[in-house]
């Protein structure tokens, strides 16, 4: 089952690449053929959006679980691969921004609202790493960065939708986001959107799921680690009688 | 909260470094400003940037010590037995909240004076000014609780707060530049987006520093 998820993924991948080759050169820009990076571009950077909101909810469920024991680390887990994934996209919408924004505005950093709200994510989600290396106490660190990224996740709606729509910002963006939520775009279009963006999100799930695996495992080898160095009380000098010392 | 409202200000007021720090910087940042813009008039865009740069790096310095000195000097571990996490963070947070409009209050007519921009709409700048200040003061009490254990405390302050921080400027500026006399008729949007994202602040604050503070 897993082996055949894999191969429909790497399948789709490839169509999803070939879609995105035969796509007739969009209208309306200065470069046509450019303008398609849409495909990777606009996925990206919603897709981001969900994986920092389920980040945000692990580490709630974190910050709430073990009321009468430890606290759940699985949550923390998911919560820092939820952000790892959305970081890795978030980064990925902001350089096929740039290279759309090259081709087709002259320059690959305009200080367009949407330009600096995508960034101002990036620095929170990056500043989110910074603070979970801080702490040299896993449950301190888990905790604290829990607690920053529940509170940066509440920037996400004015950064993303509520900040670039004041009518006192002129952003370049307002064509785009109303081709694409306006439903403005062409049914070849609009069909290469949207399976371009279930492939992505399948592809951001599978690199989920791989990198909290991946996590689980490396907690449970310091784990094991850790009761073993414990119970091994044999290697530990114990004190002997020496004879004729009494 | 009043007990720890009181002891931060009765601490202040026996060392007075919050104050003289953060009013210090504030000033040293609007005289860097004013002698880069020196014969120049800037403007109303970058007259706002200007001032919430130097009000953003003002707060940075002074209140995020509020918590990391609880820990420096080992009285958090006392302030945890004897407080309850809400009470703590509001009366640092209130704390916090007086600091940067007293801070705000003293280096806005300063600045005013030294670039040579004065609001065009006195309603509109003093309630950017005033909300933003609230909305700094929020973050950056949570900011600085969380960063108060970790290790280089002092610079990871910085790091995760100005991220968090930058869309407050972010709307303070949208605001602040139409009352220093841009065209425009939504500032009061901007101060109503400040008052939506302080409110946020000031609403998660107390949850989220109540599950880290007795770690």
């Amino acid at each position: 089952m897993k082996l055949a998820y894999r191969i429909l993924l790497a399948l789709a991948s490839i169509g999803i690449t070939l879609m995105y080759a035969m796509a007739p050169p969009a209208q309306g820009f200065r470069e046509p053929g450019s303008a398609r990076i849409l495909f990777f571009h606009a996925p990206e950077a919603m897709l981001c959006i969900f994986f920092f909101g389920w980040a945000a909810i692990m580490a709630g469920r974190y910050l709430l679980s073990g009321k009468k024991g430890p606290k759940s680390v699985a949550f923390d887990i998911r919560s820092m691969a939820a952000n790892e994934v959305g970081f890795l996209l978030c980064f990925l919408a902001t350089v096929t921004g740039m290279v759309f924004a090259y081709e087709q505005w002259g320059a690959a950093w305009d200080w367009d609202p949407r330009q600096v709200t995508i960034l101002i994510q990036l620095l929170i989600y990056a500043a989110y790493f910074a603070l979970r290396s801080g702490f040299t106490s896993r449950e301190r660190s888990a905790a604290n960065a829990g607690a920053y990224c529940i509170f940066a996740f509440l920037t996400v709606p004015f950064l993303l939708w509520i900040v670039p729509r004041l009518s006192q910002i002129a952003t370049k963006h307002a064509g785009a986001n109303g081709a694409v939520v306006g439903g403005g775009l062409d049914p070849t279009y609009r069909t290469i959107f949207y399976s371009c963006a279930v492939v992505i999100g399948l592809v951001g799930l599978f690199c989920y799921k791989l990198r909290v695996r991946e996590a689980t495992e490396a907690q449970e080898a310091i784990d094991n680690e850790i009761s073993n160095s414990s119970s091994s009380d044999s290697r530990v000098v114990q004190p002997v009688r020496l004879r004729g010392s009494d | 909260m009043r007990a720890v409202f009181r002891k931060e200000a009765v601490s202040e007021l026996r060392g007075r470094h919050g104050v003289v720090t953060s009013l210090l910087f504030a000033f040293m940042t609007v005289t860097a400003l004013g002698v880069a813009a020196a014969r120049t008039s800037p403007t109303p865009s970058l007259a706002a940037g200007m001032l919430w740069a130097a009000l953003l790096f003002a707060a940075i310095t002074g209140l995020v010590r509020t918590f990391v000195t609880e820990e420096d000097q080992g009285t958090g571990d006392l302030l945890r037995l004897w407080a309850k996490p809400g009470a703590v963070f509001w009366g640092k947070f209130l704390y916090n909240g007086a600091l940067i409009v007293l801070v705000a209050a003293i280096v806005a007519p300063l600045f005013a004076l030294f670039v040579g921009v004065s609001p065009h709409d006195w309603a509109l700048a003093v309630a950017a000014i005033f909300v933003g200040c609230v909305a700094l003061a929020a973050a950056i009490s949570l900011c600085g609780a969380l960063v108060a254990r970790a290790e280089g405390h002092g610079a990871l302050a910085g790091v995760i707060s100005i991220p968090v921080l930058l869309p407050v400027v972010f709307l303070g500026v949208g605001a602040l530049r139409i009352a220093f006399g841009e065209p425009g008729t939504s500032g009061w949007v901007s101060v109503a987006g400040l008052v939506g994202l302080g409110a946020a602040f000031v609403a998660a604050g107390p949850y989220l520093f109540a599950a880290v503070w007795k770690q």
